[in-house]
C-alpha cells in the first residue's frame, strides 16, 4: 500500500482503517492529528448505523510503535493542568475521546495486531472491543519505564480485558510481550497466523452481524465467547 | 506473624489468619504492595464476622495486596486479595514490576487499580489521565500545578 496517511475504506459493509503513517505509525503530533480526523469520520459514519464493524490495522508490518516520549513530554509541558481542580486539558480530553469512544461504537471494533503494538498504539487496540494478534507481534505499555503511565485507556481497559494481576504486571513492568503471551494473558482474543488477522476479523464481524439484530457494546464479551464456541464446534 | 518491609513492599509471613492483619495495621506502614505469604492452614478469618472485616480491610486498602502461596490458595483467600502469586515467583515478580520506579509513580498507578476494585471504568479512565499529568509534571521538572 503506497498511499500515506489514515486510509479509511469500506469493504462489504465493514469499515477498514489502515494506518500508514511515518515511522511505523510513530505517534507524533501529525499522527494524532490524522488519527483524530479519521476517527471523527468514523464517529460520523457510525451515526448512520449502516456498518457491520470496524477493523483497525497497520498498513505495513507494524500496528504502531507508539508515542515519541520526548515529543509527548514537550507537548504535555505546554498543556495547562491544575491538579487542585482536576480539570484536564481540552486537547487531552479530545484526544482521549477518540481512543475510548471505540468501545461505545454501535458495531464491533476489531484491532488486527501485527508487528509492534506499543504504548499509545496499544491503547488503540485495548480500547477496541476485540484484538486479533498475529504470530510474531509484540505488545506492551512501556510508559511506566519512562516515569509515567498509559493515559489513553491503557490502564482502565487492560484491567477490564486481562484482569488485575496480568494488567498490573503489564502496566507496572512496561515489558513487551510476544503474541503468544498476549493471547495467554487474555490481552488478545484470537491468535492468528501471519496474514490471517484480517480474514479472521471479517469472519468475527460477519458472525456478530448475522447472529444479532443489534450490537450492544456493553455485551461485547458475550459475542466473542459465542463466536469462539461456534468456531470450535 | 512476621512483617518485613521496605519503602515499597511489606511481606507478611507466618500468618494463620488474615484477621491478624487488622491488629497490625500500623506495623504494615504504607506499602505499595502487601505480600501475604500463606500456607495450607492459613484462613481468611475464624468466622463470618472476621472474614467480612478482612475483606473490607483489603478492599478499602490504599495499597495492592497479593496472596503468595506454594499451592493453590483457597477461593476465599484468592477473592479477598487483588492478586495471587506463586511463592517461587514472588521475588522475581516484585523485582520486575517495581524496578527503577519511585514510590510516587507506583502510588499513582496503584490508585487506578485500587479504584478499579469498586469504581466503573469511566472513573479509572479519569484517574489515569490526572495521574499522567502529575507524573509528567514531575518528569518535566515541576509540580503538577501549572
Amino acid at each position: 500500500m503506497s498511499e500515506n496517511g489514515m486510509i479509511l475504506e469500506e469493504q462489504d459493509g465493514i469499515l477498514v482503517l489502515s494506518m500508514n503513517m511515518a515511522g511505523n505509525n510513530l505517534m507524533t503530533a501529525e499522527f494524532l492529528n490524522e488519527y483524530e480526523a479519521v476517527m471523527a469520520q468514523v464517529e460520523e459514519k457510525a451515526a448512520n448505523n449502516t456498518y457491520k464493524g470496524l477493523i483497525i490495522k497497520g498498513a505495513g508490518r507494524h500496528f504502531s510503535v507508539g508515542a515519541d516520549v520526548d515529543a509527548l513530554s514537550e507537548r504535555s509541558a505546554n498543556e495547562s493542568y491544575d491538579d487542585s481542580t482536576g480539570e484536564l486539558p481540552a486537547g487531552h480530553i479530545k484526544q482521549k475521546h477518540f481512543f475510548t469512544f471505540l468501545r461505545e461504537l454501535p458495531f464491533p471494533v476489531v484491532s488486527v495486531v501485527t508487528g509492534f503494538c506499543i504504548g499509545s498504539g496499544s491503547e488503540i487496540a485495548v480500547n477496541s472491543h476485540y484484538r486479533i494478534i498475529e504470530k510474531n507481534a509484540r505488545v506492551g505499555q512501556p510508559e511506566s519505564t519512562f516515569g509515567i503511565l498509559p493515559a489513553l485507556g491503557g490502564v482502565a481497559r487492560t484491567i477490564e480485558i486481562c484482569g488485575t494481576k496480568n494488567a498490573y504486571q503489564l502496566v507496572m513492568s512496561g515489558e513487551l510481550i510476544p503474541a503468544e503471551d498476549a493471547f495467554a494473558l487474555g490481552w488478545a482474543d484470537i491468535f492468528a497466523d501471519k496474514k490471517q488477522g484480517v480474514p479472521e476479523a471479517v469472519s468475527l464481524i460477519n458472525y456478530i452481524s448475522e447472529s444479532t439484530d443489534k450490537f450492544v457494546p456493553s455485551n461485547y464479551k458475550e459475542y466473542i465467547s459465542s463466536y469462539l464456541k461456534n468456531r470450535e464446534a | 506473624m512476621t512483617i518485613n518491609k521496605n519503602e515499597i513492599t511489606a511481606k507478611v509471613s507466618q500468618i494463620s489468619s488474615l484477621y491478624q492483619l487488622l491488629d497490625s495495621k500500623e506495623q504494615l506502614g504504607e506499602p505499595c504492595l502487601l505480600l501475604i505469604y500463606t500456607d495450607s492452614s492459613t484462613v481468611l478469618g475464624a468466622d463470618d464476622s472476621e472474614k467480612s472485616a478482612v475483606k473490607a480491610f483489603l478492599s478499602d486498602a490504599q495499597f495492592m495486596s497479593a496472596i503468595v502461596s506454594e499451592g493453590e490458595p483457597s477461593e476465599e483467600l484468592r477473592a479477598a486479595a487483588d492478586m495471587c502469586i506463586k511463592a517461587e515467583e514472588a521475588d522475581e515478580f516484585v523485582e520486575k514490576i517495581f524496578k527503577d520506579k519511585k514510590k510516587k509513580q507506583i502510588q499513582e498507578i496503584n490508585a487506578c487499580f485500587i479504584a478499579a476494585r469498586k469504581a466503573p471504568a469511566e472513573k479509572v479512565l479519569e484517574l489515569e489521565s490526572r495521574a499522567f499529568y502529575r507524573l509528567m509534571a514531575d518528569k518535566n521538572g515541576g509540580g503538577s500545578d501549572e
